[in-house]
C-alpha cells in the first residue's frame, strides 16, 4: 500500500513539473497560459453539452489505450492500432449501410461486427509476427495504410453518396444505427458502460487471472515463458485479437457515435495517441483511463482556443507534444523520486 | 502526509507565480480591448456590436476558397462594424471528431447572431445546426437546401438560407481564355470532387472554351482529385496532377481546386522554359501566385450578399432565401455589388485580352448564352434540343459532363 502511496505522489509531483514546463513554453511562445488552460476547462467542461463532446472523444481514446495495454504486455509495439479502428468502423458502418440499418438492434450487431472487423485485423499482425517472424512494426504500419486505403476506396466507391464521387464520407446512417443515447443532450450511456466493461474486465484479467499473468510473461521473456509449458506464440496472436477486437470499438465508437458516418480519417490519429498515453501510464489501468480523459479534454476544448482566443488549434498539438515528451523525460531523470527522498529526509 | 501539503504548498506557489504574470498581460490586454471597444461605441453610439460566425474548410489564408470568404466577412465588419469569429481548417483531416454543428454551437455561445458555413462538405452539420438552433439565422454558401425548386430543399428550416454568386459566368470566361491561348487544343481541368456544383462549372469552363476555340481538335480533359484540396494519403496530390497535365501534352490548365497548386506548378513549368499557361480560381489575387503565365481568374466576391445577411440579421429580418446571384454586369469586379468577377493576367496578350473581353461583353448584354442546345452530355443522351436554352434548375443540378469532354462523370 505504501508503495502505492508513493506512486501516486511521484505522479503527482511529474504531473505539476509537466504542468510548469507547459506553461513556461506557452509564455515563450507570447500567449498567457492561465487564459489558455481557461478556455479548454471551458470548452471541454463547461457546459453539459460540452462535457458530453468529451466524453465521445474519451470513448474512442480510452478504448484504444486499453487495447494497447494487451499488446504491450506481451511485448509487442501494435502500431496497428488505428487500421484495427479503423476496420472497427469499417465494419459498423457496414451494417449501418446493411438491411438492419433501420433498426433498432442495429448497434449491438454494429458491436459484433465492430469487434470482428477489429480483431481480425489485429490477428493479422499477430500471425505474421509468430507464423512469418515479420516485426510487428512494419506489419502493423503496413496494415495502417491498406485500412486508410479500404475506407478510402469504399467512400470514393461502392458506398459513395449518390451522384456524388468525394472523399468528404458516405451518407449520414439512419438514425436508428447511431449509438444510442440518453436525454436531450445525448448522454451515450452504451458507450460509457462498454468503457467500464472492458475496463473492469481488464483490471480483473491483469490482476487476478493466469491468462494475464501468461501475458506479462511472455512480455518479459518469450524463451523462458515456454520452458514453463505454454505456448508464448498463442499469447501473442491472442493479446492482438483482443486488442484488435477492442480497437474495432473504438472505430464504432467514431463511426456511429461522432461522425454518424464513414468519413477517411474516422480513426482521428486516436490510435497513435494511444500509444503515447499508456507510454505515459506505463500500462497501468487506472492511471490510462484517467490521462486518457485529460487528452480528449484537451481535444475537445482545444477547438475554443480559435474561437474565443483567435489562437491557432495547431496549439493543442504543442501542448500533447510537450506534455508527452516532458512526462517521458522526466521519467527518464527520476527527479521526482530524488524531490521526494529528500523532502522525506528532511522531514525525518 | 505532512510531506503531501508540503508538496502541494509549493505547487500552488508556483501556479500562482505563473497566475501573476499573465494576468497583468491580461489585464493590459482587456484595457485594450475596452479601449477599442470605446472607439467602436464613438463611431455607432451605443450599440452592442453584431457578431457572425464564420466557418472555413481551409484555411483563412489559403489564396482560394476559403480566403474568399474569409474576406467576405471582413467586408461585412469593415462596412458594418460587426465582429466575426472565424473557425478555420474545420474538416475531418484537420480537426478531427469537431463537428460542424458542434463549432455552430461555441459560436453561439460566444454571441454570433449569425453564422455562414461556407462548404458544401458542411452539408450534413448546418443542417443538423439549423435544426438544433431554429432560432440563429445561418447561411449555408453554395447549397440548395433554401430553394423551393431544389432536390434538396427544406422548407422546415426557415432559420437556414443559401448564396452562390453565378460562377458558371466566371468559368466560361475562363474556358474562353484557355481556348484562345491553346496552341496545342489540349486544355486540363483540375477538379476537385465530382457533385452537382463542379460538374456544372466544368460545363461551363468547356463551353466557353468551345466556343471560342478556333478550330476543331479541342481536347478538354477533366481529372478530380476526390476533395476541395489536397489531403495528404486522401486524395490524389494536384502538384502530381498538374505535372501529368503537361507531361500529357496539355498547354493550358483551369484550376477548380481551393488551392493554388496549378499555378505554382505552371509557374515552376514555365521557369523550365516550357511554353505553358494556367487559369486560377476562388480569390481574385490567385494570379499573383505565378502572373506571368496567368491568364486570369473568375473569382467571388462574397462580401455583398454576405453583408446583406448580416444587415438582415442584426434587424431581424432574416428570411431563409436561397440566393443565386448574378454578376453586375455594368461593372464586373465591383467590390460592392457583383457576387463574382475577373482579373485578366498577364499570360494573354493584347490581342487575345481584346477576343476575351468581346466575348464578356457578348456574355454581358445577354446576347450570348452558351446553355443553348444542341448540346449532349458525355454518354451522347440529350441534354438540351436544338434552341432550347437551359432552366435553373437543368444548369444546377447537370447529371453529367457534356458530349466532348473526357472524365468521369460520377
Amino acid at each position: 500500500m505504501n508503495k502505492n502511496i508513493q506512486l501516486i505522489q511521484i505522479n503527482f509531483i511529474r504531473l505539476v513539473l509537466t504542468l510548469a514546463i507547459i506553461f513556461f513554453v506557452l509564455t515563450l511562445f507570447g500567449t498567457s497560459p492561465i487564459s489558455i488552460f481557461d478556455s479548454i476547462i471551458y470548452g471541454s467542461m463547461g457546459s453539459y453539452s460540452k462535457f458530453i463532446r468529451t466524453l465521445i472523444v474519451w470513448a474512442p481514446i480510452s478504448l484504444a489505450s486499453v487495447a494497447l495495454i494487451y499488446t504491450f504486455s506481451a511485448g509487442m509495439w501494435n502500431i496497428g492500432i488505428e487500421g484495427q479502428i479503423i476496420m472497427g468502423a469499417v465494419g459498423a458502418t457496414f451494417v449501418a449501410r446493411s438491411f438492419f440499418g433501420d433498426t433498432i438492434i442495429s448497434p449491438y450487431v454494429q458491436i459484433l461486427f465492430a469487434l470482428g472487423f477489429g480483431g481480425f485485423w489485429g490477428l493479422i499482425c499477430g500471425v505474421l509476427k509468430v507464423k512469418g517472424n515479420v516485426h510487428e512494426i512494419f506489419s502493423g504500419l503496413g496494415l495502417d495504410f491498406v485500412a486508410s486505403g479500404i475506407v478510402i476506396y469504399l467512400i470514393i466507391g461502392p458506398w459513395k453518396r449518390e451522384g456524388i464521387a468525394s472523399t468528404s464520407g458516405t451518407d449520414v446512417f439512419d438514425k436508428a444505427s447511431w449509438i444510442p443515447t440518453i436525454g436531450q443532450n445525448e448522454f451515450p450511456l452504451l458507450l460509457i458502460l462498454i468503457i467500464f466493461v472492458i475496463y473492469i474486465f481488464s483490471f480483473f484479467i491483469f490482476k487476478y487471472t493466469s491468462f494475464g499473468l501468461r501475458l506479462k510473461a511472455t512480455g518479459v521473456n518469450e524463451d523462458a515463458a515456454e520452458r514453463f509449458y505454454f505456448s508464448s506464440g498463442k499469447y501473442i496472436l491472442l493479446s492482438f485479437f483482443i486488442a484488435g477486437a477492442i480497437a474495432g470499438l473504438a472505430g464504432f465508437s467514431q463511426a456511429s457515435g461522432a461522425y454518424h458516418k464513414l468519413v477517411p480519417s474516422i480513426s482521428g490519429g486516436f490510435g497513435f495517441l494511444s500509444i503515447l498515453i499508456v507510454l505515459i501510464c506505463s500500462r497501468n489501468i487506472f492511471f490510462t483511463l484517467i490521462i486518457s480523459f485529460l487528452f480528449s479534454a484537451l481535444i475537445v476544448g482545444g477547438s475554443q482556443l480559435q474561437i474565443k482566443l483567435g489562437l491557432d488549434h495547431s496549439l493543442i498539438g504543442i501542448i500533447q507534444a510537450l506534455f508527452v515528451l516532458s512526462w517521458l523525460i522526466l521519467e527518464k531523470l527520476k527527479l521526482e523520486k530524488i524531490l521526494l527522498s529528500k523532502i522525506i529526509r528532511s522531514n525525518e | 502526509m505532512k510531506i503531501f501539503i508540503n508538496l502541494f504548498l509549493v505547487s500552488i506557489l508556483s501556479i500562482s507565480i505563473f497566475a501573476c504574470s499573465s494576468s497583468e498581460e491580461e489585464d493590459m490586454a482587456t484595457e485594450k480591448v475596452v479601449q477599442e471597444k470605446d472607439e467602436a461605441h464613438a463611431h455607432d453610439g451605443e450599440m452592442e456590436p453584431f457578431k457572425f460566425g464564420m466557418i472555413l474548410v481551409g484555411p483563412r489564408d489559403d489564396k482560394g476558397w476559403s480566403q474568399a470568404h474569409f474576406e467576405g466577412g471582413e467586408y461585412i465588419e469593415e462596412i458594418s462594424g460587426g465582429e466575426m469569429i472565424v473557425a478555420d481548417m474545420i474538416n475531418p483531416a484537420d480537426s478531427p471528431n469537431l463537428t460542424v454543428d458542434q463549432v455552430v454551437s461555441d459560436m453561439i455561445d460566444e454571441g454570433a447572431q449569425l453564422v455562414f458555413a461556407t462548404s458544401d462538405d458542411m452539408k450534413d452539420g448546418i443542417l443538423a445546426a439549423a435544426e438544433k438552433f431554429p432560432d440563429v439565422p445561418m447561411i449555408w454558401a453554395s447549397g440548395d437546401s433554401a430553394w423551393q425548386e431544389g432536390k434538396a430543399y427544406r422548407g422546415d428550416l426557415e432559420n437556414l438560407g443559401n448564396i452562390m454568386g453565378k460562377m458558371e459566368y466566371g468559368k466560361m470566361i475562363a474556358g474562353c481564355a484557355a481556348a484562345l491561348k491553346t496552341k496545342t487544343g489540349n486544355i486540363s481541368f483540375l477538379g476537385p470532387l465530382i457533385n452537382d456544383e463542379t460538374r456544372r462549372l466544368a460545363n461551363a469552363a468547356y463551353l466557353g472554351a468551345k466556343h471560342c476555340y478556333d478550330g476543331d481538335n479541342l481536347n478538354f480533359e477533366v481529372v478530380w482529385i476526390g476533395f476541395w484540396f489536397h489531403i495528404p494519403g486522401v486524395t490524389s496530390d494536384p502538384t502530381q496532377v498538374a505535372n501529368e497535365f503537361f507531361d500529357g501534352g496539355s498547354d493550358v490548365i483551369i484550376s477548380h481546386i481551393d488551392t493554388p497548386e496549378a499555378l505554382v506548378v505552371t509557374g515552376q513549368r514555365a521557369a523550365e522554359g516550357e511554353d505553358v499557361f494556367v487559369v486560377g480560381y476562388d480569390y481574385e489575387a490567385s494570379c499573383d501566385t505565378a502572373p506571368e503565365v496567368c491568364l486570369g481568374v473568375p473569382f467571388f466576391n462574397w462580401g455583398p450578399d454576405y453583408l446583406n445577411a448580416a444587415m438582415n440579421a442584426a434587424h431581424g429580418e432574416f428570411k431563409a432565401e436561397f440566393l443565386w446571384s448574378e454578376p453586375n454586369w455594368e461593372n464586373m469586379n465591383d467590390k460592392d455589388s457583383s457576387p463574382i468577377g475577373w482579373n485578366t493576367g498577364d499570360g494573354l496578350n493584347e490581342s487575345e485580352k481584346e477576343e476575351l473581353n468581346s466575348f464578356i461583353e457578348n456574355l454581358s448584354s445577354g446576347g450570348l448564352n452558351l446553355f443553348t442546345g444542341p448540346l449532349n452530355f458525355q454518354d451522347g443522351t440529350e441534354y438540351l434540343s436544338d434552341g432550347q436554352t437551359a432552366s435553373d434548375s437543368e444548369i444546377w443540378y447537370t447529371p453529367q459532363l457534356l458530349e466532348g469532354m473526357t472524365g468521369d462523370s460520377q
